[in-house]
């Protein structure tokens, strides 16, 4: 019952939504500037039957798959340490806190220096807007584990290695898997502007081509997959992390 | 069993903050045993004194020993039991889990820990609620679960720091009639931190009143000689409890 009303609200939201737009398109603004959902979608079958949309999806995904597998990784292992061993957290706090206001749109010019426009800039520049949110979160996650349960764990004769990975790395999943959620929302926010300036390939890319030949469908039908892509990976990602770490996960709601 | 000597805790809080002493001198032997029940108002000290029997803190003056072995740090023979059941459970284990986990982290088998788990949790009659996570379980509940995960490793002595302090009037004085059960039962040596005079009253076979904070040591340590079960409607209780509060009064700050 509570699926059902679920999957109601979600086809009267974006249903609404359309109708709208077909609405607004129709009788407030000229087609050229909004083309009319109809439209949109008769664009859209050529471009993803002939193939044209999944090449560049696929392309973007994978830069985002491999940029923020690197930046969660690297941003757990380095947040666990900082967390834990206040001498590294200290020595290294100020100087994150200063590149973690650089965003991924403004380490585009020295990524093309660094790495030119293959996909190595584009790695980089997913692994620099995903890298500092982990991080941040899991130090938090570490540093916020009670007190009274790495205690309780002293007492029941845990040792320093045991109340890491028994107590410490446990309680500090909600936070990490939040820091991850939020970076992967920032690694489809950073894709974007880096393949607009710097790609020949991805919905960037194909964004900003046809932008060049004021092609407003195509630009729809892009934006759409893109928003498509977003919302289903947000959902892929809570429906992965939510069956992984039930446990862990529910047992923050309530304490 | 638990000598306490001249023991003192000077804190520093911060580089060129004055020095706070917190305990000046505390001298104390409990028994084997024994119920102790240790009284004061708030901020006294009560619950630093407890995290240095625990190991916690260490003290800056004088000695703590066990059974004649001097407490340099947390060790298995010294549970502590804390107030909030919810921050020192973990969450992501059942309660059965909870229980096991001293036994676990030792190295000792499923097959061989089961029926020590099963024993406590049917101790604290929880044992229906084994496959349960501290979420779906009330504020007594988690405390019983506390309880039984503490005593599964069967430590010398229980430090319980205000463990019934967050629950309502009836659900503490249930925990009360099962505390004194448990250590009926078992026989442990337990310490017991409050600030309640009623409480220390039902339950304690010797309360060791302190003096108000900072630099407290221990007024007097009086014997509660009602047989038990204490029920505070007794005259006997009345006046017990009227000596006490006469002793904690002119330390409440």
């Amino acid at each position: 019952m509570d699926r059902l009303r679920q999957l109601a609200l979600l086809g009267l939201s974006f249903g609404g939504f359309i109708v709208l737009w077909h609405l607004a398109s129709t009788f407030l603004v000229s087609p050229h500037l909004i083309p009319p959902p109809a439209d949109v979608l008769r664009t859209a079958v050529p471009m993803i039957t002939t193939a044209e949309i999944p090449r560049h999806m696929a392309a973007s995904l994978t830069r985002v798959a491999v940029g923020f597998a690197l930046g969660s990784t690297l941003g757990v292992v380095l947040g666990v340490i900082m967390g834990r061993l206040r001498a590294v957290h200290d020595l290294l706090d100020p100087v994150i806190e200063f590149f973690r206001f650089l965003s991924p749109t403004a380490m585009i010019p020295i990524a093309v220096i660094w790495f030119g426009i293959g996909e190595t800039s584009k790695y980089f520049l997913i692994f620099w807007g995903t890298f500092f949110i982990v991080l941040i979160n899991a130090i938090h996650g570490v540093m916020a584990t009670p007190w009274a349960r790495v205690r309780a764990a002293e007492c029941l004769g845990a040792t320093r290695a045991q109340i890491f990975a028994l107590i410490v790395l446990p309680s500090a999943v909600p936070s990490i898997i939040t820091g991850m959620r939020v970076a992967l929302a920032s690694s489809y926010l950073s894709i974007i502007p880096a393949e607009i300036l710097a790609a020949d390939s991805g919905l960037g890319f194909l964004l900003q081509q046809s932008s060049l030949l004021v092609q407003t469908n195509r630009v729809f039908v892009v934006l759409a997959v893109f928003g498509v892509l977003g919302y289903a990976s947000d959902r892929a990602f809570r429906f992965v992390t939510t069956r992984a770490l039930t446990s862990y996960l529910e047992a923050e709601t309530r304490a | 069993m638990l000598a306490i000597r001249r023991l003192e805790k000077v804190f520093v809080l911060g580089r060129g903050a004055a020095p706070v002493r917190v305990l000046a001198g505390i001298d104390l032997d409990i028994g084997k045993g024994e119920l102790f029940c240790l009284l004061g108002a708030s901020g006294c000290g009560k619950t630093t004194l407890l995290n240095i029997l625990a190991g916690f803190e260490t003290p800056t003056g004088g000695e703590l020993r066990l059974d004649e072995a001097p407490v340099t740090r947390a060790g298995r023979d010294r549970v502590v039991f804390f107030q909030n059941a919810d921050a020192a459970l973990f969450p992501w284990l059942t309660a059965e889990e909870n229980v096991a986990f001293g036994l676990r982290i030792q190295g000792m088998r499923p097959a061989r820990r089961e029926p020590t788990v099963e024993r406590y949790l049917r101790l604290v009659g929880r044992w229906d609620d084994r496959a349960k996570y501290p979420r779906q379980l009330s504020g007594g509940m988690k405390q019983r679960i506390q309880i039984a995960r503490g005593l599964a490793i069967e430590p010398a002595i229980l430090l319980m720091d205000e463990p019934f302090a967050a629950l309502d009037a009836i659900t503490r004085r249930l925990m009360h009639a099962e505390l004194l059960r448990i250590w009926a039962a078992t026989g442990t040596t337990i310490v017991f931190v409050t600030h309640d005079v009623g409480e220390a009253i039902v339950l304690a076979d010797r309360i060791g009143v302190m003096t108000r904070g900072p630099a407290a040591t221990l007024k007097t340590v009086l014997p509660v000689e009602l047989p038990r079960p204490r029920d505070p409607a007794d005259p006997r209780f009345a006046q017990t409890y009227g000596r006490v509060e006469a002793l904690l009064l002119p330390e409440a700050s």
